[in-house]
């Protein structure tokens, strides 16, 4: 996966290595969520993620880099269903 | 005469605040930030750009809870039509209440789906206050050689997240009466409300 910090520094994004379509259904199993629309749902585990359709991830408030891709690995894991 | 820019944090924006400065215009504006889908980036980016174009005054609405309600609730290829109309009607809201005589975007003719002829159309007669569009026949080039010129270019840079709701084939072609029916999907006085304008202002 490609993990840049965003251009605020107070934030990760993350994209799949792999083309992913993310089920929100299995997310929304495993986490907390906060807000859900077809397009984005926003989850809350060690972090607060917004998860978009096409696999793409924003962890908010997250300042390190080795947190963002843990947290990613997480989510990508629940949806590869490991 | 005051004009309220809509301020996204992209290039357009600035570069059209600038170009109205220049003419004698007194620019304050509105940041429609689309928290919690987004960090607060685009919304310190707002700041860092009204600081360098000596902008006196930043309104930030906390309008991420409304932009969701479009996406849940209409035609998805009609979201972006829908969320500008919605702002357009918010900063019409503000633009009053601030002694504002027209409202500012940095709109280019063509350059995304929302600013088609028919869309800007459709787009414009969410309100009543007239709408200025200094960058309409621009060309994207010469955009960003005047936001380097006033240094903007460094501080727009970087990825948009604002359009994470938004479709992948978004209509480009739009009818009122298609948009005011989509419109009927939705409580328009509850996704005012949901919208917040961010007090006190931030004032440079």
């Amino acid at each position: 996966m490609i993990v840049r910090l965003c251009g605020s520094k107070g934030a990760f994004e993350v994209l799949p290595e792999y083309q992913t379509r993310l089920d929100f259904n299995k997310l929304k199993r495993e986490f907390k969520v906060v807000i859900e629309t077809p397009q984005v749902l926003i989850i809350q585990d060690q972090f607060e993620v917004s998860c978009m359709k096409n696999g793409k991830l924003l962890i908010k408030k997250c300042i390190n880099q080795v947190d963002a891709e843990q947290q990613a690995k997480k989510i990508y894991e629940v949806i590869r269903g490991q | 005469m005051k004009g309220l820019l809509l301020l996204s944090g992209g290039f357009d924006s600035p570069v059209a605040a600038s170009l109205l400065q220049k003419k004698g215009v007194e620019v304050i504006a509105a940041h429609f930030s689309y928290e919690p889908f987004t960090d607060d980036g685009p919304e310190q980016k707002a700041r860092k750009l009204c600081e360098q174009l000596n902008i006196k005054k930043l309104i930030v609405v906390k309008a991420g809870e409304s932009f969701a309600d479009i996406a849940r609730k209409c035609s998805h290829r009609f979201y972006y039509i829908l969320g500008k109309r919605f702002m357009l009607r918010y900063s019409e809201k503000i633009a009053k209440q601030e002694n504002c005589s027209f409202l500012i975007t940095g709109d280019n003719l063509a350059q995304v789906s929302s600013q088609t002829l028919p869309n800007l159309t459709v787009i414009d007669q969410a309100a009543s206050f007239q709408v200025i569009r200094p960058l309409l026949c621009y060309d994207k080039k010469e955009i960003l050689k005047i936001a380097r010129e006033i240094g903007t270019y460094d501080l727009s840079i970087g990825p948009e997240v604002c359009d994470c709701l938004g479709p992948k084939y978004p209509a480009t072609q739009s009818i009122l009466k298609v948009i005011l029916d989509e419109e009927k999907k939705l409580n328009m006085e509850e996704l005012m409300n949901k919208a917040t304008s961010l007090e006190p202002a931030i004032v440079f």
